[in-house]
């Protein structure tokens, strides 16, 4: 077992940085570096690479606190492989529910040929409106179904959420569709996308936290109260020692979760236990971000708000800490100690 | 990156799985598996069976005994060891004086000393704390003065985990009570314990045992050249085998072996056909446990990999730490999971075998308070993790 990255990735990541650092626009920059696609075979239109690739780009934009799709068209790629430059993005969530598996969007089949119509309302949809295409899910007369939504039919309200990403949500009215996955595949596809979207999710979460420990740590050297710096004072450095702790071992998990995926090892167990770590990790070093740096935290003008906000997304997104222990409990009988070897 | 195991390492972990499961019998293995105190028989018969197979001192020099492993197949040897519940080779011999002796010492004492410590033939405890140097060792006070070709001990040490089982004791004591900083007068002795002078009294603690002792030194006379290394070096060295000490300290695979069976206590069909972990909150707790353990694991073995000289790192706090703190949780699980039986403690005779599992669970969670005071207590820790990681 080798969970570090090669020279070729560490290059890659350095790269992506110094282009987050000056391109006025990261998803631009992006395209251009031809990272889109990671992960998704070049014989699909993908960019090849394999998902160490993926997360070497996700914990970059993490650590930048960049707001692109990138990890959206991660797994729109994932669910419908296409041309790199296609942004594909998965419209699943809907308002008045928690993390759901299933769908409360009615999929009604047209009396002629195989096209479809749904109706309902899908919200949040991160990156909803940059979509060129949208996956969205709904329960049709067999069960939960995936289908494929030209966005121009459908009516999207844009704004952005509280850390600062475009969110969208988007009604439907019998809005036209193709069958992209019938049950019970949908499931399967789903369950495979969700995989793949919280260990990226992680990387990027794992660069969040990386920043926001950074930047605490820096504000405690040169902040002073009472002429010395904050750093003098163990209740604080204390602090931020058990995040460094719940830091590293996220970094372990999603660096596991990212070789399981590298080798098309797709776990869900693997992925919950990555979900329980940042979930943890993020709110720790999110929570302890805002009150280690006191007020200035609090501001608009300081960042480190916006990254503790963007943990806060990321938790929220493809079950909660609490969903995926919930989904661990229920498998502990599969098994007797976890094995990590392979 | 990699998932899988080499097919070499593959063959290593069974062979030495095959050899724990087959060559150390059950009745050695059997009070680890289900707890049970402490037992010197257990310790020393299990100890020889390792060091006949040369599986004791893996990760000493070549010359001493050692196997040249990389560090991924320490961590195999150790997980496997775990795993069949065998008692590891006694730590104060092979993780703590051993490696010091072969670092620093003269090539008699490795001579001397080595052999029958990897043997245990000699019987290691370590004296280090004292009543007035805790968290604070540097301010220990027992001294060692030169008289001719002898040093004469006198002080006290505390806490010698063992010390009522051991033959010898190796001490940090004061030589050069004159030197400007107190680091820089401290020598590292290693003293029979049979010496005239000597008095162990053990001390029992809150789960009724006596594992830890007092150690009293009274005009003891050591010869010289049972000093290890250099005069007033001793603090580099035990600042060397206290980075070792760590690492050894998080016990994953023990953690490992104890989280399987709460597991198995947990899933295990009772008279109504009702499973404890039916219990929603319970079951949360043991898959919290799982995934903790599971993420320090993966970080033991990032460090294990980053670690090329064998050097203990910074993040070997980081294990400590957390390594620590899920042994105490798993014990803590364990002692909710018998609820009541927790309790109903019996006699020590009504407290073996694995069906009394829940008459041990108190004593064993009271007994695990004590990870996170000793090799370094976690406050010591977060102020290592402070300083050297975060530049605090």
């Amino acid at each position: 077992m080798d969970l570090t990255l090669t020279p070729e990735q560490d290059d890659l990541e350095r790269a992506v940085t110094r282009m987050l650092a000056t391109a006025p626009d990261a998803w631009a920059g992006l395209a251009e570096m031809g990272l889109l696609g990671l992960g998704v075979p070049e014989a699909d239109g993908g960019a090849g690479g394999t998902f160490a690739d993926v997360f070497v780009v996700a914990r970059a934009l993490g650590r930048a606190g960049a707001r692109t799709p990138y990890v959206e068209g991660v797994v729109g790629g994932s669910l419908l492989p296409g041309p790199a430059d296609r942004l594909v993005v998965l419209a699943h969530d809907e308002p008045g529910r928690r993390w759901h598996p299933g769908a409360g969007v009615r999929a009604e089949p047209e009396p002629t040929g195989g096209t479809w119509r749904l109706t309902g309302t899908k919200e949040p949809v991160l990156h909803g409106a940059a979509a060129d295409l949208l996956v969205v899910s709904a329960t049709g007369p067999e069960g939960l179904g995936l289908f494929v939504v030209d966005p121009a039919d459908a009516a999207i309200h844009s704004y952005l959420s509280h850390d600062r990403s475009p969110t969208a949500r988007i009604d439907l009215d019998r809005t036209p569709a193709t069958l992209l996955a019938a049950p019970p595949h949908a499931d399967e596809l789903l369950t495979a996308a969700s995989v793949r979207a919280v260990t990226a999710y992680g990387a990027e979460a794992l660069g969040a936290m990386e920043d926001a420990l950074e930047r605490t740590v820096a504000y405690l050297r040169t902040r002073h109260q009472f002429g010395v710096p904050l750093a003098s004072f163990q209740a604080l450095t204390h602090r931020a020692a058990d995040a460094y702790v719940a830091l590293e071992l996220a970094r372990s998990a999603v660096l596991y979760a990212t070789a399981c995926l590298a080798e098309d090892v797709v776990d869900p167990a693997v992925a919950s236990r990555l979900k329980v770590q940042t979930g943890r990790a993020g709110r720790l070093i999110g929570q302890e971000a805002i009150q280690l740096h006191g007020g200035i935290g609090m501001t608009d003008e300081h960042a480190i708000g916006y990254v503790t906000a963007r943990l806060e997304v990321i938790e929220h997104l493809w079950g909660d800490t609490g969903f995926h222990l919930h989904r661990l409990a229920a498998g502990l009988g599969d098994h007797g100690a976890v094995e990590l070897l392979r | 990156m990699r998932l899988a195991l080499s097919p070499e390492l593959a063959a290593f972990r069974q062979e030495l799985r095959e050899f724990f499961e087959t060559q150390v019998p059950w009745e050695l293995r059997e009070p680890v598996a289900h707890g049970a105190p402490l037992d010197r028989d257990v310790i020393v018969e299990t100890h020889r069976i390792l060091h006949r197979a040369g599986l004791a001192v893996p990760d000493w020099p070549l010359a001493w005994g050692g196997r040249d492993w990389t560090p991924l197949q320490h961590h195999l040897w150790a997980e496997e060891m775990h795993r069949a519940a065998v008692f590891p080779p006694l730590s104060p011999n092979t993780g703590l004086v051993g490696p010091v002796i072969a670092a620093f010492g003269t090539e008699e004492q490795k001579r001397r000393f080595l052999p029958p410590t990897a043997a245990l033939d000699i019987f290691w405890c370590q004296g280090f704390s004292e009543p007035d140097a805790g968290s604070d060792l540097a301010a220990l006070r027992t001294t060692a003065v030169r008289d001719g070709d002898e040093y004469v001990v006198n002080g006290q040490k505390t806490w010698t985990s063992l010390a009522h089982w051991a033959d010898w004791i190796f001490c940090l004591v004061r030589t050069d009570p004159d030197a400007p900083k107190r680091q820089q007068g401290i020598s590292f002795l290693l003293v029979d314990l049979a010496t005239p002078g000597i008095t162990v009294r053990p001390i029992r603690m809150i789960d009724g045992e006596a594992e830890v002792n007092e150690v009293f030194f009274d005009d003891v006379r050591v010869p010289a050249d049972q000093l290890v290394g250099t005069p007033h070096e001793g603090w580099s060295y035990a600042k060397f085998l206290l980075g070792n000490e760590r690492v050894n300290v998080a016990q994953i695979g023990a953690t490992k072996l104890r989280l399987a069976l709460v597991k198995e206590h947990a899933l295990a069909r009772q008279d109504d056909g009702s499973q404890l972990v039916d219990d929603p909150l319970l079951a949360v707790r043991i898959a919290e446990a799982e995934a903790s353990l599971a993420a320090l694991e993966l970080t033991a073995l990032r460090v294990a990999a980053g670690s090329s000289d064998g050097q203990p790192q910074p993040a070997s706090s980081v294990l400590k730490l957390q390594g620590t703190h899920l042994q105490q949780l798993v014990a803590e699980l364990t002692m909710d999971l018998a609820g009541p039986g927790s309790t109903a403690t019996g006699t020590p005779s009504e407290r073996t075998g694995a069906g009394a599992w829940e008459r041990r669970s108190a004593l064993q969670h009271l007994n695990m308070r004590k990870v996170s005071i000793y090799g370094g207590a976690n406050e010591i820790q977060r102020t290592i993790i402070a300083k050297n990681v975060l530049g605090l």
